[in-house]
């Protein structure tokens, strides 16, 4: 019988579900493996690596092999997407208000407390992940000075990865399920059913909220939506995903994208691509292959390359709107 | 008093000496051009087929034909693995769960065991 584990972290929460006897274990080697991708990778905290890289101002700096492999992921991510998921938009996130832990302002609303911003606001492509240069032989970084980083579209899903990985292993091979944050990631064998899954817009709202139960039994499952993480910025409301290409939050169209991959790393990168992409996003979604479910913002939703049809809340977009 | 006979020897003995520094500055000048034609025929082959010039002196004869020719050392990245070339699906797609969960089937009113069950959504 499996059982769940919940603690918060990264600003979110964690959720573990593997077999009883092992859940200790598991959620152990899920806490150290999140705590490692923080201190590496974070933009809140200022013993980060990413803050000393920032603070390098372009120099070349060596990094431990966990931020390492996570600007790899995030220029890998960058390169598949045409740049449509790029890590370099941290000043864009800034000037638009998020300049700290999201969780650290938020109110009844679910609207961060903003007491104030730069006087006159960015807006633009941003620097583009050209600007990090990685040379693994050295494992030293050097990001261009005025560059600031935010691997958080990345980040977050590689932690799943590896802490789902590690879990399985630290309990012999054990299933594992891990959801940080609404990013999925399951290491080990399946249960005989699949892990059960519920997908919603907001991973907050739990398995009561309208959207779509599901069973996976491998590689990762990740969610981007518009819905979440939005705040007042100067009398507008704005949210988190960014499309670097004008430095201001994507308005595509879907509100929320789910996508199915062989890594939560690769759901993420598409997720949240998809949300960017706009209409172009349902071909290509469907010509790698990626079981996707994407909900339009009149709460429609479009099932694509796999991902099943039934027991969805939400009303089918009519065929006839399915972007071409 | 010089006789004719002293001046046409001595006229004679200076049209020699002319004649042999002619033939020394001639023989200097074909040498000199020779290496000069020697050093602009080896610039130009060494043009046209670079990596071809004449092994090292001290070197043994036969290592002209028994190393193998130098070749251009390049680094290049490890072989990407499949994962790396692009976005992968997974191995077996998600799947509608065969029943509804107890969690939906049972009024609200009525606690029943949570299924251990994840949630994907917007963080």
């Amino acid at each position: 019988m499996s059982q769940t584990a919940t603690f918060p972290a990264l600003g979110s929460t964690v959720v573990v579900v593997s077999a009883e006897e092992v859940l200790p274990e598991a959620s152990a080697a899920v806490a150290l493996v999140i705590e490692e991708i923080d201190l590496a990778c974070s933009r809140f905290r200022e013993d980060s690596e990413l803050m000393a890289l920032g603070a390098a101002a372009g120099r070349a700096t060596r990094v431990s092999p966990m931020l390492l492999d996570a600007l790899q992921v995030a220029v890998r991510a960058a390169v598949l997407t045409d740049g449509d998921v790029d890590p370099s938009l941290g000043a864009a996130l800034v000037d638009l208000g998020y300049d700290r832990d999201f969780a650290e302002g938020l109110d009844d609303d679910g609207r961060v407390q903003r007491s104030g911003g730069r006087a006159v606001p960015r807006v633009g492509a941003v620097p583009g992940w050209q600007s990090i240069r990685i040379d693994p032989a050295s494992c030293t970084v050097s990001v261009a000075r005025g560059v600031q980083l935010d691997l958080g579209a990345t980040a977050k899903a590689l932690a799943a990865d590896r802490a789902a990985a590690a879990a399985s292993a630290a309990t012999g091979g054990e299933g594992v399920l891990v959801a940080l944050g609404g990013d999925i990631a399951a290491g080990g064998p399946a249960p005989s059913g699949g892990w059960r899954v519920r997908v919603t817009d907001d991973h907050r709202a739990g398995i009561d909220a309208p959207g779509q139960w599901i069973t996976v039994r491998d590689g990762g499952l990740a969610t981007s939506s518009t819905t979440v993480r939005r705040w007042q910025h100067r009398g507008e409301q704005v949210h988190h995903l960014l499309d670097p290409g004008s430095g201001r939050p994507a308005d595509g169209g879907w509100r929320t994208v789910s996508v199915a991959a062989s890594s939560c790393v690769d759901a993420n990168i598409a997720s949240t691509a998809a949300i960017v992409r706009g209409r172009r996003a349902p071909r290509w979604l469907m010509s790698l292959g990626l079981p996707s479910r994407l909900v339009n913002d009149s709460g429609q939703v479009l099932h694509l390359a796999g991902w099943p049809s039934a027991g969805d809340d939400l009303e089918s977009v009519p065929r006839a709107e399915v972007p071409a | 008093m010089h006789s004719d006979s002293d001046v046409r020897r001595n006229a004679g003995r200076v049209r020699r000496d002319a004649l042999l520094a002619r033939v020394t500055r001639t023989r200097w000048l074909t040498v000199a051009g020779a290496g000069a034609l020697t050093a602009a025929l080896a610039a130009l082959a060494g043009a046209v087929a670079p990596g071809r010039s004449s092994a090292k002196s001290g070197q043994p004869a036969t290592a002209k034909t028994a190393a193998p020719r130098p070749t251009l050392t390049v680094s290049m990245p490890p072989a990407a693995d499949g994962a790396q070339l692009g976005l992968q699906p997974p191995g077996s797609a998600p799947q509608a769960p065969p029943t509804t969960p107890a969690s939906q089937a049972q009024p609200q009113s009525q606690p029943a065991p949570a299924p251990a069950a994840a949630v994907s959504g917007g963080s």
